[in-house]
């Protein structure tokens, strides 16, 4: 009805008298385009709009005068003329900057009520990351990068202002060209000993260099338009169309890149394998004699010479990784072609395992017919992405980190590299069910492909200067198909393991827009609409076989399998309708109120909820505008609020309890219950939020500040509670929860140096500071407390009233009595040992406090320059990577000094007749690290660490071949670089870990650390020439 | 102009009709892959309950290996012996034990709900019956390792805890209630069959499991609830019980990764033997070593008063192990015959029980000789395990151990059969011998039974005997007055205590210079203040004991708990252990409820799960709280 009534109307205010054509283009002094600019035949109510490409057309009366304004510009009189390409000034220099926001649609940025951030094209590039996510760090202000310790390839997750989902995956909804795509993120299951492999982030799959920008719409009030799935916040991705260019139109860039270690846990150098100082050529320890140039014998009875190795450095390799794009730009006529090649090949610093990733992109869009009225953008994105031998987390065989760090310093593992007897079975020094880090990188053997296509066409009409309908289809479809081979020879299965699997996605939209704009509707009014639709139609299945063990060795075939194969067959559907809208009023180009509305029907939803309905409302103000007599500093001034309500749904088949069937290992039937009981009633998510912010610039623009705060709560959550398994379920599905983020986010920048003639200087920087309250968990049932992860007597949690991510664990015994003398030191036991007191017990908060970024770029005539230098400030996390080294005695921190002096522990001891009086006793280091590791992750609260750190993200140093230079060539321009990512940790706090090393990305619980693999530095040296 | 614009308002307008229909959701929401309440068949479950309770070897090394088989001394392990349990498997347990339960709780609500609607076969109130039995015992599991749990459970919502008594009232009634209406002239059909990997369907043995069940149970009580005990075991023995080895509860094992993996299977986990199976079994029965084994070994038979090497720097004697410090050069005079079967004496490579595990190891099975060295790692003794007869006991060696290389070491000691290791096997749940030495020890206590304490006994012991193909020697084994290192003989008449201690000969290890030593019998003050080592129950519990390895080490954890029988010696304690603080170097030559695991804690996750539940389970837990150290209901108090 809505859409008849505006059909109606355009239909009235088509007609317009015919006069003289006069058409036009309309760019800034950058030569960027000006949109919805105004162009008013002077002393007339005639006028148009500039569209997107800063384009208009209008028929005037001969001899007119027209009037092009435009706010942030200054106002422009020119003659009418049939053909005018004009350019406006600026009136305050930068404002005018058009970003994309929510559907696509391209908006003044000023005009904006909520904060937003864009991310060029060249910060996405130039970070030559291997997992385009990783680019992001430090960049936006509240988002937060969180890297996976899986290898190349692995997932990067991202955060938008804090965690708003116990359960969820915390991920920003990905949208390229206005087509939603799948981030996956991480392994499906993080179990310690048996985890999943992480098979890469979804937006790990794009090529940088398609990307022409991507917008970070981190509020509900900026994603409201998206609803439900925008809960997390929205990443909009624009890829490149082709632009009309001098030459061929063709740019080749390559890249190399060498991987070393970054960091990596300190470790003592010098005591040898064994225990009590006695050598013990089987045993895993390091508390052995000293190392003084002694030779021994070994495990194998040879007798060589004991001395310390570095196994970290002995075990990795320096890895390469090379990149080669080639793209192809070029507008002819009415059509512009982007088409791009990229192949990626990162043969890992970790042995055996390889990542490779091509990529092809096509882009095509056209205008039709003398009016250019119908316009058409086809886009298709292949990517193939293979890895070899991914790393798994945990206590695991294909974690080779684990065991590097514990094990003997003494020992060399290079000595097993190669890693088989003469009988095919594997060698290594310990008995027990320990792999040999290299027979695992050659005989334990993963390896997935994914072929996936991003795709969308759209068809535009635009029926007048101020109308245009769009109809759009798109869809991310891909298959992944994921292969794992265990050789014989190993602890176990004797004769080896095999298993593949299926995995297939699709997602596809279709969706319809018509928007209505008009500057000057009434007087200084303006006013824009738009209405639209979409289906959603989402479907996925994963097909998988799995032999545990085999019977004839190394024959993978499922039929080899001993007992019954393992089958997988699963599928899954949903569906999401919806309708939207937005509108704005603007009031003389200072003044915009927005608002938006969406309803969405999921098919997750019983039939009672499935409907439900998201509106948001913001405000734009532009003083500076207003009030034109503002101080001289001031350059430009605006303030903004908004409020918006998002949420999620649910996932599909979540909502009647159903039964399992499988077949037992004797072929014969058996049934199960789910693991968690579902709820029919359950609703939607729903997230309040609402934000303010100020923008202001000063000295003709050279400074600005951005500030916003921000406060949603998230309620209503679809968390999976944690039953007793008595209940006969593990969890149970329900509506509960009220959790807040609040915070604020600070960016500026400053020109400091601004001659072009001479050094260019400017920074650029943010801040930003999350505070994630859990406000309530489910206080009606008494359930204030939800596990978030964790392992053993640490557990990771999110508890009422407290933060998100509370660490709890143990601490050491201490004097409880308030009267003694000796109340809180630590009382230790008999022999003078420290002994595990209280246990869960509150040791820390994940969440760090505040995020920063600071960018400086330099440039000075054809050299570039810029550096990034990141810090994450506050927050805890736990590392059982420590305490298994303390354990093992490999810690440098168990050999202070290169010396085990005995140690009287600072504490006291029972007196027999309830007091107590100070130690004395003498222990060994032996004792002291043995005794607070004990049990599992031993005394918990002496192996949290602070997860502050400040390092020097990235160094970029460029050179563009001048054009003097390339003059005679067919080269239009050569650029060549070096970067460099991971530079220097300029400092941390973890005993050489680096805090980015998370145990399970896919979990909430980051606050957790075991067994990561050390962080990598990347240096790269690039090329790029354009034809 | 006006048409297109007609044109795309209607397409518009009819998008958005489209859109808001939303008449298949219903249908798209509905898995294709799940099976709803009219699918299922009580059966499903109860398959799925008995044959999830065979153990993946995921959690069958963790409970039944790492656990059970620690805590009853059936092999060299720490953790568990020394106070210690690790919360992950404990959670691992808890999580797998209700997923068995969940399943023949569900199996019993299907059941119900089928019988009330009518949709019955003629078999489905028998399956209920059955399912009702099966869940006794794995409310008895789950209970004999952590205490209280929940008896109204599986009801989707959290359960209320019970204590201990409740949890083995309910048991008890819910065992002699099934067996009742047990209707065993039903035939199962052939499908039926295959859905029942114990008894398939023969409800005649589902009735004799039950009842038998019931005299374990209701022996359990016997130190806390004696009139309890005594009425329903009474009531229980006079119905059909396990009485021969047809009715075994038993469960074939299969090769793989699944439930039916051998639960012992896994190669890492050596199984070495235990010091408290070495001194039980040593000198039992008075078999001769010579008449058990073939030529190769005669030589390495050492004298009855043999000690072995005395090696002070290497072998710990902190603990009240008689033969503690000493390590034995060979093999003893006299053995119960059944050991060498179980565990097989290092490098005996022709037997074809001889585990060749780990398979990917071989210098790990196949090395023999072992070095003890110096602290400068310089060898001052090598040990040959060949054809030796040593247990191992957990604990803190210290540097001893450290210098130790024989300790641990799988080659160089004997070690749990291959046989029980290849998921070749069954795994037995309930045998006839224990059916009959529950009688005898009901007989002991003066409860009235079929059978005389004497013929139960010798009745279970021989088909014990015939389990391990050593039926040639009982009837000498029967008669024995042979005292083991324990002071235990196995003649039922022969109750006369062995004398404080037997002098042995020795040779120092290190010098070669011989001895003679007063080994002491140990004294055992958890069972009548250590005054008796040899009197009917001792006999009884120690045969049954021996019966139940490797199968049943659940039992004998339960037997020692109750009891304090057999004789456990406590762990090393170079240093005193951080999980067993009341066992010190002034009281280690005594025994004490606080020096031996009582139980698991509950895993630290059911406190934030069901809070109340766990609240109701700790107060149930009387002295002590949810600590490894708080003896259960039905077990012996410090």
């Amino acid at each position: 009805m809505l859409l008849t009534c505006l059909v109606a109307m355009c239909y009235q205010s088509a007609s317009a008298q015919e006069k003289i054509g006069v058409s036009g283009s309309l760019k800034d002094a950058s030569g960027a385009p000006v949109i919805y600019a105004t162009v008013i035949e002077k002393g007339t109510t005639n006028g148009a709009t500039t569209d997107e490409k800063g384009a208009f057309k209008l028929q005037v009366n001969p001899g007119a005068t027209l009037v092009v304004s435009s706010i942030g510009y200054t106002t422009l009189e020119v003659a009418a003329k049939p053909t005018l390409n004009l350019v406006l000034e600026d009136a305050s220099k930068g404002l005018n900057e058009v970003v994309v926001t929510a559907l696509g649609i391209s908006r003044q940025k000023k005009s904006l009520g909520y904060s937003m951030q864009e991310v060029k094209s060249s910060t996405l590039v130039d970070a030559h990351e291997t997992n385009i996510t990783n680019a992001l760090t430090g960049v936006v202000a509240g988002l937060q990068v969180m890297r996976s310790s899986t290898g190349p390839g692995g997932s990067s997750k991202i955060n938008l202002r804090g965690n708003t989902s116990l359960t969820g995956k915390n991920q920003p909804l990905i949208v390229v060209d206005g087509i939603p795509i799948d981030n996956f993120v991480g392994a499906t299951n993080n179990d310690g000993w048996n985890p999943g492999m992480d098979m890469g982030n979804g937006l790990s799959d794009l090529n940088a260099n398609d990307i022409a920008s991507m917008s970070v719409l981190k509020g509900p009030a900026a994603a409201a338009l998206y609803g439900s799935r925008a809960g997390d916040g929205v990443i909009l991705i624009t890829t490149k169309t082709g632009k009309k260019s001098n030459g061929l139109g063709l740019t080749v860039s390559s890249s190399l890149g060498f991987e070393s270690i970054f960091m990596k846990p300190e470790m003592q150098k010098s005591f040898a394998q064994g225990l009590d100082n006695i050598f013990a050529p089987q045993g895993g320890d390091s508390w052995g004699p000293k190392i003084t140039g002694q030779s021994l014998a070994n495990w194998d009875n040879k007798t060589e010479p004991v001395r310390a190795y570095d196994n970290i450095d002995r075990f990795f390799n320096t890895g390469i990784n090379h990149n080669q794009n080639i793209s192809f730009q070029q507008q002819v006529e009415k059509t512009s072609v982007y088409t791009s090649l990229n192949y990626m090949n990162d043969k890992s610093m970790v042995p055996g395992t390889k990542y490779t990733r091509l990529n092809l992109t096509t882009r095509v869009t056209s205008k039709y017919g003398q009016s250019e009225k119908l316009s058409t953008d086809f886009k298709v994105q292949y990517s193939n992405t293979n890895a070899h031998n991914r790393l798994a987390t945990g206590i695991n065989s294909r974690n080779y980190s684990s065991l590097l760090y514990t094990m003997p310093v003494s020992m060399d593992v290079r000595q097993f590299e190669n890693p088989v007897n003469e009988y095919g079975n594997m060698r290594w020094y310990i008995i027990g069910n320990q792999v040999n880090p290299y027979w695992a990188s050659k005989y334990n053997m993963n390896d997935d492909i994914r072929n996936r296509f991003i795709m969308n066409g759209s068809v535009k009409y635009q029926f007048n200067d101020w109308l245009n309908a769009e109809l759009k289809a798109g869809g991310d479809i891909y298959n992944t198909n994921t292969e794992a081979k265990l050789y014989a020879g190993s602890p176990t299965p004797a004769n080896g393991s095999y298993s593949n699997d299926k995995y297939s996605f699709s997602e596809v939209n279709y969706s319809a827009l018509v928007t209505a704009r008009k500057d000057r509707l009434i007087d200084r009014l303006g006013g824009n609409i738009s209405v639209g639709g979409n289906l959603m139609r989402q479907q996925s299945s994963r097909v998988g076989n799995s032999a545990g063990e085999l019977v004839v060795p190394n024959l993978f075939l499922i039929k080899n399998a001993k007992g019954n194969p393992g089958i997988t067959d699963e599928f899954s559907q949903q569906r999401i309708n919806s309708l939207y809208a937005t509108g704005g009023l603007s009031w003389d180009g200072y003044l915009f109120l927005d608002a938006t509305m969406r309803n969405d029907w999921s098919s997750t939803l019983s039939p009672e909820n499935r409907s439900f309905f998201y509106p948001s409302v913001s405000l734009s103000y532009l003083f500076t505008e207003q009030f034109k007599s503002m101080p001289q500093w001031l350059s430009y001034g605006k303030i903004r609020g908004s409020y918006a309500m998002v949420g999620n749904s649910l996932p599909p088949y979540q909502l009647y309890n159903t039964y399992l069937i499988d077949r037992d290992p004797n072929g014969n039937t058996t049934a199960a219950r789910k693991k968690t009981l579902y709820d029919k009633d359950v609703r939607s998510e729903l997230i309040k939020s609402f934000e303010l912010g100020a923008e202001l610039r000063f000295l003709e623009n050279r400074f600005g500040l951005d500030v916003t705060y921000y406060k949603s709560n998230a309620t209503r959550q679809l968390i999976e509670l944690p039953m007793d398994p008595g209940s006969g379920y593990e969890n149970r599905k329900m509506n509960a929860g009220n959790i807040q983020n609040s915070g604020f986010e600070i960016m500026a920048d400053a020109k400091i140096l601004d001659n072009p003639k001479k050094l260019l200087w400017s920074i650029s920087g943010n801040l930003s500071m999350n505070r994630n309250l859990i406000v309530d968990i489910n206080k009606k049932d008494g359930i204030n407390r939800y596990p978030l992860g964790g392992f053993d007597n640490l557990s990771i949690v999110a508890a009422t009233g407290e933060l998100y991510g509370e660490i709890y664990g143990s601490k050491v015994q201490r004097v409880m009595d308030e009267k003694s003398p000796y109340y809180g030191q630590w009382l230790l036991d008999g022999e003078g040992r420290p002994v595990r007191g209280e246990q869960n017990v509150r040791l820390g908060n994940q969440q760090s406090k505040a995020l920063v970024g600071i960018t400086n770029s330099f440039a000075y005539k054809n050299f570039g320059l810029s550096f990034l230098i990141d810090a994450r400030i506050g927050g805890d996390m736990f590392s059982a990577t420590q305490l298994l080294m303390q354990r093992n005695g490999t810690a440098a921190i168990t050999a202070p000094g290169g010396e085990r002096d005995g140690m009287v522990v600072s504490g006291v001891v029972s007196d027999g007749a309830g007091g107590y009086v100070p130690n004395t006793k003498t222990i060994t280091q032996q004792q002291y690290w043995k005794a607070i590791s004990a049990d599992n992750l031993g005394i918990s609260e002496l192996n949290m660490y602070d997860a502050s750190n400040i390092r020097l993200r990235n160094v970029q140093l460029t050179y563009n071949l001048s054009r003097k230079f390339l003059g005679r060539t067919p080269v239009q321009s050569a650029k060549i670089g070096v970067a460099c990512n991971n530079v220097w940790m300029i400092s941390s706090h973890m005993r050489g870990l680096d805090p980015e090393s998370v145990f399970a990305i896919n979990t909430n619980a980051v606050g957790f650390e075991n067994g990561a693999p050390p962080t990598t530095r990347t240096f790269l040296v690039n090329l790029s020439v354009s034809f | 102009m006006k048409k297109i614009l007609i044109k795309s308002g209607w397409a518009l307008a009819a998008f958005v009709i489209l859109m808001s229909a939303c008449s298949k959701f219903e249908e798209i929401n509905k898995s294709p892959k799940e099976a709803d309440a009219s699918q299922v068949q009580v059966e499903y479950f109860i398959n799925n309950s008995i044959i999830g309770a065979q153990m993946d070897p995921n959690i069958a090394e963790r409970s039944f290996v790492l656990y059970w088989k620690t805590a009853s001394r059936q092999h060299l392990s720490g953790g568990l012996s020394s106070g210690n349990p690790n919360d992950d498997w404990s959670t691992e347990y808890y999580r797998y034990s209700s997923g068995w339960l969940n399943n023949i709780n569900t199996a019993i609500q299907i059941a119900d709900e089928k019988i009330r609607t009518g949709d019955i076969k003629p078999y489905t109130e028998n399956l209920k019956q059955v399912a009702r039995i099966w869940r006794a015992y794995l409310m008895s599991e789950l209970s004999d390792n952590f205490g209280p749990i929940p008896i109204n459970a599986f009801a989707s919502q959290n359960p209320d805890f019970a204590g201990v008594k409740e949890v083995y009232y309910f048991m008890l009634d819910e065992l002699k209630d099934a067996s009742a209406k047990l209707n065993t002239t039903i035939q199962p059909t052939e499908g039926l069959k295959l859905l029942d990997p114990a008894y398939g369907y023969n409800f005649a043995k589902w009735k004799k499991y039950a009842n038998s069940m019931r005299l374990r149970l209701a022996m359990r009580l016997s130190e806390v609830d004696g009139g309890k005990a005594k009425a329903e075991f009474e009531d229980a023995v006079a119905g059909d019980l396990i009485t021969d080895t047809d009715a075994t509860f038993q469960v074939q094992e299969k090769g793989g990764w699944d439930p039916l993996s051998g639960v012992m299977s896994r190669e890492w986990n050596a199984q070495i033997l235990s010091t408290t199976l070495e001194n039980i079994y040593t000198g039992l029965g008075g078999v001769k070593t010579a008449d058990q084994l073939g030529a190769a070994f005669q030589s390495y038979i050492r004298p009855a008063d043999w000690a072995g090497l005395q090696l002070k720097d290497h072998f710990s004697s902190m603990t009240n192990d008689p033969l503690a410090g000493f390590w034995f050069d060979g093999l003893p005079q006299t053995i119960d015959p059944r050991a060498y079967k179980a565990f097989i004496p290092a490098g005996d490579f022709t037997n074809p029980n001889f585990s060749k595990y780990p398979s990917y190891d071989q210098p790990t099975w196949e090395t023999t000789a072992r070095d003890l060295v110096n602290e400068a790692g310089a060898t001052v003794k090598t040990l040959d395990g060949k054809f030796t007869w040593n247990g191992s006991n957990a604990g803190d060696w210290g540097a001893k151990g450290t210098k130790n290389r024989w300790y641990g070491f799988p080659g160089a000691s004997p070690r749990l059969g291959q046989q029980f290791r290849n998921s070749a096997n069954k795994r037995i749940f309930f045998h006839a011998w224990e059916t009959n030495f529950l009688i005898a020890e009901a007989a002991v206590r003066g409860w009235t039974v079929p059978l005389s304490g004497k013929a139960a006994y010798e009745k279970a012991i021989s088909q014990s005997f015939e389990y391990w193909g050593v039926s040639g020697f009982l009837s000498a084994y029967l008669t024995s007055t042979d005292f083991s290192i324990t002071g235990t003989s196995v003649s039922w008449d022969h109750t006369a205590e062995p004398p404080a201690t037997h002098t042995m000969n020795f040779k120092d290890g290190y010098t070669g210079t011989a001895g003679t030593v007063a080994i002491k019998y140990p004294v055992n003050n958890l069972y009548k203040n250590g005054s008796v080592k040899n009197d009917l129950l001792t006999k009884i519990i120690t045969q049954k004991y021996i019966a139940q390895v490797p199968w049943l080490p659940l039992e004998g954890w339960n037997d020692k708990r109750r009891l304090g029988l057999p004789f456990f010696e406590n762990p090393m304690i170079e240093q005193t252990l951080v999980t067993l603080p009341a066992l010190n170097s002034t009281n280690y030559m005594t025994s004490n409820v606080n020096f031996f695991p009582q139980r698991l804690k509950y895993p630290s996750s059911l406190k934030n799960t069901n809070a109340k539940g766990y609240d109701q389970a700790v107060a149930a837990l009387t002295g002590g709280g949810d600590a490894v150290l708080t003896p259960l209901w039905w077990a012996k108090k410090p």
